[in-house]
């Protein structure tokens, strides 16, 4: 293939990742970000405090993340929602330039690798703080593995980048777990791969990156403490239970798709290949699997680690088998049918992003209740509020500050008051006894839904309003 | 460590007695107790229901006991020799399909028990005295004689296959992975010939003799009371998006419980074995791995035909894998002077005895003592309170494979459901979800069906609406279970 048309293509590839990683703002969790963006800017102080609801008023609560809150808020209020998205799919394509300078196989595989790696993510995707964690894994890797390959100083700026990591998501222990992970990977590849190099000047400077990493992460406003936020909620077990994110995939579900197929070919390719894979390398794979098995919110991290190991490994063995001749002599090398088979699609996708991602903003694409909330502040409906879903409240949150909410998708609730707050949704305890006892007065809860039922027959509860998403009952007084 | 024939033999043995006490367990299955009782039905009458005769809500419905003679063999050995000899040859079955595949590995023997061990610990959770046993058996069989082969592809020993599949469509649904299997195996000659450069047309024989035998099998199938309509028994199943919603064993494996870490280990290793070892492996195996996990990750029930797959994989990849690191030091498979051997022989003996005798003391105290409710996971107590009480009539159970145990215990309370949710059909079921999910609309179906007595969890939601009715009153609770009557 010659060298334009090799760029032409890239150029492709990247215009499709950034095309895939466009998304509207279906995160419900994107509303308290930017409320708490909001907050910190206009008060000019990190919140340690809940300021929100009703029910942990005054309890303490960090915003981790704050740095992307600020950002969100800020882009937000200048350029507004269609500038954010646009920059998130940016950050995202970004995030595969990182991954495609591992890949050293024909455009053509590791253009399938890429598309097949990001639409594996594609539900950990969108306007979202875990996109600079993401981001920062993608630069991570690459860093990592040029230091594995030939040594240098550039190991060092992981130490600014764990710091600005830890103001960004929560996700920023993968950082120095990463670099501990490469050290065992090359004490690995020495001993079962045959790498001939002095391992232990490369591992003290490896040590020490460590150990100022884990140091830099205290560079935020709330200092040491972030340290703990990723232990409180790995030990919060009712997020393993019932948050979609960190359950094990669902393999029924279309969206996982692809995941179990970059797996599958991964693995294929690993087992096929005549180069055998190196330990360190089948050590990330290994790991990343078991989290992403773990909880699929780890599908993404897994995919920036497989990607180039599929196009890799899927090369050597393409290359030893007579399919390489597909890639040599095929029609799709040629100009003219390659420039016009690659613009259709693109086309059709850029206009689909119009009208599905930039388009009108409709309450069924973003998952929360929007003209229900609209309802509820042109009456002036307000006081304590309840949802069910928990989430709509982080919608509330942003739209309808007047209505404090019962709870929300933070982490600032306790593990028993979430199940309380479960077992009141599933009917397991007294809805009636637990809202008197909160001074609940408002409730925005799925027309089906268990609680509509109890309410429309409850005498002290009006029905108010009710459309196809959500229906709103308020407090008789 | 070296090894000889005698050494073979000994693990041989060894990992036969180590699967048997793996898979002795208790009768934990709720389906069991409706199996047994079709058994009973059909010993007593001669005859396979064609419709049901268990239920309220579906009575005369059109149903095949397609897994008819499993239930008569538990009826048998139930009738003749009680549950414990059931379990025991349950718990032979399950030993002798990985003994099977212990024969298959070519590794050392330790490295071969290990990952054989590893494989019956995999699939604790789906076997038991279920009739998917069989399946697990006849798949080992079935592999057992797809892989030699593939690999000599002689003998008329693979027409086996077809007497074989005419059983196994009367023991078990299962039947269509033999199927499947045989379909991989054709995709996979060829697909070796050609990347080992062979021609094409080399592979041709065996993929000729061998669609014959598909055919034969698919014939074979026919061999069953529901005739052709067998094959649409699979299809409704995995079409069915209640079945594989709502149905655990039909749903991916949840790698947050602990039953699952023995599967992840299984794969993760199996990976590294079959990506490190220094023989790359053949394009058909890698069909039959991949093919297998992929079902094992949509539906975690199929982690037994993985398992079968795997273990043969895993100990001679990692057999090679380690031979090369350690230069041959570690687990050389070339023979040595008898009188190391022997040694070696009598030391491993002593090793591995001691556990087995403890093993042998926990079959004791933990399958064949123990008929608590807590293990069998159905209402022991609840159904005896019924039963002393003599409280009959339409008996409604949540979760609804109480309803089994309901059926053999209780023929007096016919059921609201049971575990047969294929018989039940989609929309009924999903009524039923909907009532103890939500606690909701169960007044219209309880009156409906007439509803007279209810054996549910007590935290439920359905539980707290009966007892704030003011209709139904509770006569019955414990630990698992409370039981309610219509006032």
């Amino acid at each position: 293939m010659n060298v334009s048309l090799k760029r032409v293509f890239e150029i492709y590839v990247f215009a499709f990742v950034f095309f895939l990683a466009s998304k509207p703002l279906n995160d419900p969790d994107f509303w308290f970000h930017l409320k708490s963006g909001e907050y910190i800017l206009r008060n000019h102080t990190f919140p340690t405090t809940d300021p929100f609801s009703f029910t942990f008023y005054g309890q303490h609560w960090i915003v981790h993340g704050w740095l992307s809150t600020v950002l969100f808020y800020l882009v937000q209020s200048r350029l507004g929602y269609r500038a954010l998205i646009f920059l998130f799919a940016l950050l995202v394509t970004l995030t595969f330039w990182f991954v495609f300078r591992r890949c050293r196989a024909h455009p053509f595989v590791t253009g399938f690798a890429m598309l097949l790696g990001v639409l594996s993510m594609s539900t950990n995707i969108g306007v979202r703080p875990r996109v600079f964690t993401f981001l920062l894994t993608s630069v991570f890797l690459l860093v990592l593995e040029k230091y594995a390959r030939r040594g240098g100083r550039t190991i060092w700026i992981l130490v600014p980048l764990t710091a600005l990591w830890a103001n960004l998501h929560g996700g920023f222990f993968f950082g120095p777990a990463f670099i501990v992970l490469a050290m065992v990977g090359m004490v690995l590849d020495k001993w079962f791969g045959g790498v001939k190099v002095d391992l232990w000047p490369r591992l003290r400077v490896m040590g020490v990156v460590v150990v100022a990493s884990v140091l830099a992460i205290a560079v935020n406003p709330y200092g040491i403490e972030m340290l703990f936020v990723p232990i409180r909620v790995l030990q919060t077990s009712v997020y393993k239970e019932v948050v979609v994110d960190w359950l094990s995939p669902d393999f029924h579900r279309p969206e996982v798709f692809p995941f179990l197929v970059l797996f599958l070919l991964t693995t294929a390719a690993l087992a096929l290949s005549p180069v055998r894979p190196k330990p360190s390398e089948l050590l990330f794979f290994i790991v990343t699997l078991y989290l992403s098995f773990n909880s699929q919110r780890n599908i993404a991290i897994f995919a920036l680690v497989a990607v180039p190991l599929l196009a890799n490994y899927a090369q050597h063995w393409l290359s030893a088998n007579e399919l390489r001749r597909f890639f040599q002599n095929s029609l799709l090398a040629r100009r003219s049918a390659f420039g016009l088979v690659l613009l259709l699609p693109l086309i059709v996708f850029a206009v689909k992003l119009k009208s599905t991602v930039y388009g009108e903003f409709r309450q069924q694409t973003m998952d929360v209740p929007i003209k229900a909330v609209e309802y509820l502040k042109q009456k002036q409906i307000t006081g304590n509020t309840f949802t069910d879903p928990n989430i709509w409240s982080n919608y509330l949150l942003w739209a309808l500050p007047s209505n404090p909410i019962f709870i929300d998708g933070r982490d600032v609730y306790t593990e028993p008051f979430t199940r309380e707050y479960l077992s009141i949704t599933s009917g397991r305890s007294d809805w009636h006894e637990a809202f008197d006892r909160y001074g609940v007065r408002v409730a925005i809860v799925g027309p089906r839904s268990l609680l509509a039922r109890k309410l429309r027959s409850a005498t002290d509860w009006q029905e108010v309003y009710e459309d196809e998403m959500s229906v709103v009952f308020a407090k008789r007084t | 460590m070296n090894l000889d024939r005698r050494l073979r033999t000994f693990f041989s043995v060894y990992v036969f007695a180590y699967a048997f006490f793996f898979a002795a367990r208790p009768l934990t299955d709720a389906d069991f107790w409706w199996h047994l009782k079709t058994g009973e039905y059909i010993v007593n009458t001669h005859s396979v229901p064609t419709t049901d005769f268990f239920s309220f809500t579906n009575y005369g419905k059109p149903w095949v006991a397609h897994e008819w003679l499993s239930e008569v063999i538990f009826y048998l050995i139930y009738s003749r020799f009680g549950f414990n000899v059931l379990i025991v040859v349950f718990a032979i079955l399950t030993a002798l399909a990985f003994w099977v595949v212990y024969q298959r590995t070519g590794s050392h023997p330790l490295i071969g028990s290990v990952a054989t061990l590893l494989g019956v610990w995999t699939v604790l959770p789906t076997i038991g005295v279920r009739p998917r046993v069989f399946t697990l058996l006849l798949s080992s069989v079935y592999l057992e004689l797809l892989t030699r082969y593939l690999k000599r592809g002689k003998g008329g020993e693979i027409w086996w296959l077809v007497p074989l599949m005419a059983i196994w469509v009367n023991l078990h649904g299962g039947f269509l992975i033999g199927l499947v299997l045989i379909g991989l195996t054709l995709i996979g000659l060829p697909l070796d010939a050609w990347l080992s450069r062979e021609r094409l047309m080399a592979a041709w024989p065996r993929v000729r003799i061998l669609s014959l035998v598909l055919v034969g099998c698919l014939l074979a199938v026919l061999l069953n009371p529901h005739g052709i309509g067998i094959y649409k028994f699979p299809f409704e199943i995995f079409l069915s998006p209640v079945q594989q919603e709502a149905i655990v064993d039909w749903q991916s494996p949840d790698f947050h419980q602990s039953e699952a870490v023995p599967l992840m280990l299984l794969i993760f290793l199996t990976i590294w074995a079959l990506t490190l070892s220094p023989r790359r492996v053949r394009a058909s195996e890698l069909l039959f791995f991949i093919a297998t996990l992929y079902m094992t990750l949509k539906s975690g029930r199929h982690v037994a035909i993985l398992a079968l797959v795997a273990v043969p994989l895993l100990a001679d990849n990692l057999q090679i894998w380690i031979t090369e690191t350690s230069k041959g030091k570690l687990f050389s498979i070339t023979p040595i002077d008898s009188e190391r051997s022997n040694r070696m022989a009598l030391i491993l003996s002593v090793m591995f005895l001691v556990p087995l005798i403890a093993f042998a003391a926990k079959l004791k105290s933990r399958v064949f003592d123990e008929w608590r409710q807590e293990v069998l996971k159905v209402p022991l107590s609840a159904v005896a309170y019924l039963k002393d009480h003599q409280i009959t009539g339409n008996t409604f159970t949540d979760p609804n494979i109480w309803g089994g145990y309901v059926i053999w215990a209780l023929p007096s309370n016919p059921v609201y459901i049971d575990g047969r949710i294929d018989m039940y059909g989609d929309q009924f079921v999903k009524q039923y979800l909907n009532i103890i999910w939500n606690g909701a609309d169960w007044r219209e179906p309880f009156d409906r069906y007439g509803v007279r007595v209810v054996i549910i969890e007590p935290k439920s939601a359905l539980s707290r609406e009966l007892l704030a009715s003011g209709q139904w009153s509770k006569v019955f609770e414990d630990d698992i279970s409370v039981v309610f009557v219509r006032s």
